[in-house]
């Protein structure tokens, strides 16, 4: 018990002097959060040459400044993230133990969230073909985004959508060694899964856009499709565009389709 | 309130529930006297002695300012299970982000823990049928499934005979839907691919049966197969029947297969 402590000992002691060098820097300079958390300079050198450590009164008040929480004396800050413990600790479900440890049994121990050159946060329309009525399609907006590591979406659906029983649904984006794969979380009362697999794909208008096929996790019903064809276009990055877009969600007759969408998402799939 | 007796109010917990005081301090090669001061919040250790602290209790540095409330309790569990690494708080925050406080672990008898066989077709070669094993679990809450791809002296396998074990396991988590479930599956580098199988009980027989489809999250290709229908069977529990079903995966000819599973997984997938 005691041989280890000896070895590890002095390189966790340097972790709290990385940690703090690393936030406040972030933050300003090393002089501005000592002037503002009141430490003197010889104090705040001695901090980050890991010579000394806090007391717990002055550590609340550290973590309380740079919002993060305890574990900034023994782990990289890049190792937790803080917002699991302070924005949800007034939760009170348990179904996130069972999500964790199921994704920790099955994913391969890689990141699955580097940042992404073909797919890159911002605004998409969406188009795929009708799960409902075969003359249409289904046209959606979607925001891609960073949280401090994974990369997840938020979905509209339109306003006056048949079978739309939330405004909006949410999914995770994963990086695959080739292509991306959506899964999309369609929240209660539904409760169903979906999956897109989408690959980089220039199209006429040379902007590059994301191609694939989408599968709904729903049971057979006659007449109705639950694999499509799926096109992802970037919206360009202004309001006016956004707006243009989010005007125009929900079901297109097929004839009203672009041509360019229409080639690509009624194309047979394999 | 003053935050420093926090950390010894913790650790009387913690002693109380791991046995006593004595056998703690002693374990963690500590002396009476400083464990006591530890105790009393009259002095507090440095970060290598909390660490050896924490990992002692399973627990983490914010026992430290924070006290112990099951919720606290609850986060250092599941930053424990996620083994404290930035990539799993991609995915626990990314999780969180798209399913928001849905539990798609809740019981149901629809679906047992135990081992099923698997129809699908070939996703290579045309008429062919593939036929597997894997294996369905729930660990504390979450539910995972585990199962091989065929190994090189499988009936009919194509497999190079230098491919291992570990390269040909996948796993998965099953999410329980409103009707049905999302089984979604991570395969191993170097692909990183994830596919998705949705299903829901049919109602064949006196055993559990469950049929869907599966659909690969990967680029079509000519000749190739990335949607199929598939069918689950319960394996009977004990060692001779699942002998039997692992002996029996291989890669079949259509004749081979079960009149009734064939039905399902020839026929096309709307």
């Amino acid at each position: 018990m005691t041989q280890p402590a000896r070895k590890s000992g002095p390189l966790v002691n340097e972790i709290f002097a990385q940690n703090l060098r690393k936030l406040c820097t972030q933050r300003g300079t090393l002089a501005a959060v000592a002037r503002d958390l009141g430490f003197t300079k010889v104090q705040m050198q001695r901090y980050l040459r890991g010579t000394s450590f806090p007391k717990p009164d002055v550590l609340q008040q550290i973590c309380r400044y740079f919002a993060t929480d305890a574990r900034i004396l023994t782990t990289p800050v890049a190792q937790f993230s803080p917002q699991l413990s302070s924005s949800d600790r007034d939760r009170d479900d348990t179904w996130a133990v069972g999500l964790v440890e199921a994704l920790r049994y099955a994913a391969p121990d890689v990141d699955y969230f580097a940042p992404s050159t073909d797919l890159p946060d911002g605004l998409y329309t969406t188009w795929r073909r009708s799960f409902l009525a075969p003359d249409f399609c289904y046209r959606s907006v979607v925001l891609v985004k960073t949280l401090n590591h994974g990369r997840v979406l938020r979905g509209y659906e339109a306003r006056n959508s048949p079978i739309a029983t939330a405004r909006e649904y949410r999914g995770v984006i994963y990086q695959q060694a080739q292509g991306h794969i959506v899964q999309f979380f369609y929240n209660d009362p539904m409760r169903a899964l979906a999956q897109a697999f989408l690959s980089p794909i220039i199209l006429g208008a040379g902007r590059p856009s994301l191609q694939g096929y989408m599968a709904l996790g729903r049971e057979e019903f006659f007449g109705l499709s639950r694999i499509s064809r799926m096109l992802w276009e970037p919206i360009a990055p202004n309001f006016a565009a956004a707006m243009a877009s989010y005007r125009r969600l929900g079901m297109v007759k097929n004839a009203d389709v672009p041509v360019h969408v229409a080639n690509l998402i009624m194309m047979p799939l394999a | 309130m003053s935050v420093l007796p926090i950390f010894g109010q913790n650790l009387r917990i913690l002693c109380d529930r791991r046995g006593d005081q004595a056998a703690a301090s002693l374990a963690l090669g500590l002396s009476r006297v400083q464990f006591q001061r530890y105790l009393r919040g009259e002095a507090f250790p440095k970060p290598h002695l909390l660490q050896q602290i924490c990992h002692y209790f399973g627990v983490d540095a914010r026992v430290l300012i924070e006290p112990l409330t099951p919720l606290l309790q609850r986060d250092m569990q599941q930053w424990r299970l996620g083994g404290g690494q930035g990539v799993d708080n991609g995915f626990i925050e990314a999780a969180r982000y798209a399913c928001g406080d849905h539990n798609y672990f809740t019981p149901s008898g629809e679906f047992p823990d135990g081992h099923y066989i698997v129809w699908r077709k070939s996703m290579a070669l045309a008429h062919k049928v593939t036929r597997l094993v894997v294996a369905v679990k729930t660990l504390t809450q979450g539910r995972v499934v585990q199962g091989y791809d065929l190994a090189p002296w499988a009936k009919g396998a194509t497999v190079l005979p230098e491919v291992t074990a570990a390269q040909r396991r996948y796993r998965g988590m099953v999410l329980r839907q409103a009707v049905g479930y999302s089984v979604v599956f991570y395969h191993a580098a170097p692909s990183l691919s994830i596919s998705h199988a949705y299903l829901r009980p049919a109602p064949y027989g006196p055993d559990v049966t469950l049929t869907g489809y599966v659909s690969l999250g990967r680029s079509a290709a000519p000749g190739m197969n990335r949607i199929s229908p598939t069918v689950w069977e319960k394996v009977a529990p004990g060692c001779a029947a699942l002998r039997v079903a692992c002996r029996s995966s291989g890669l079949l000819e259509e004749r081979d297969v079960p009149e009734l599973v064939l039905n399902v997984i020839t026929a096309p997938v709307q």
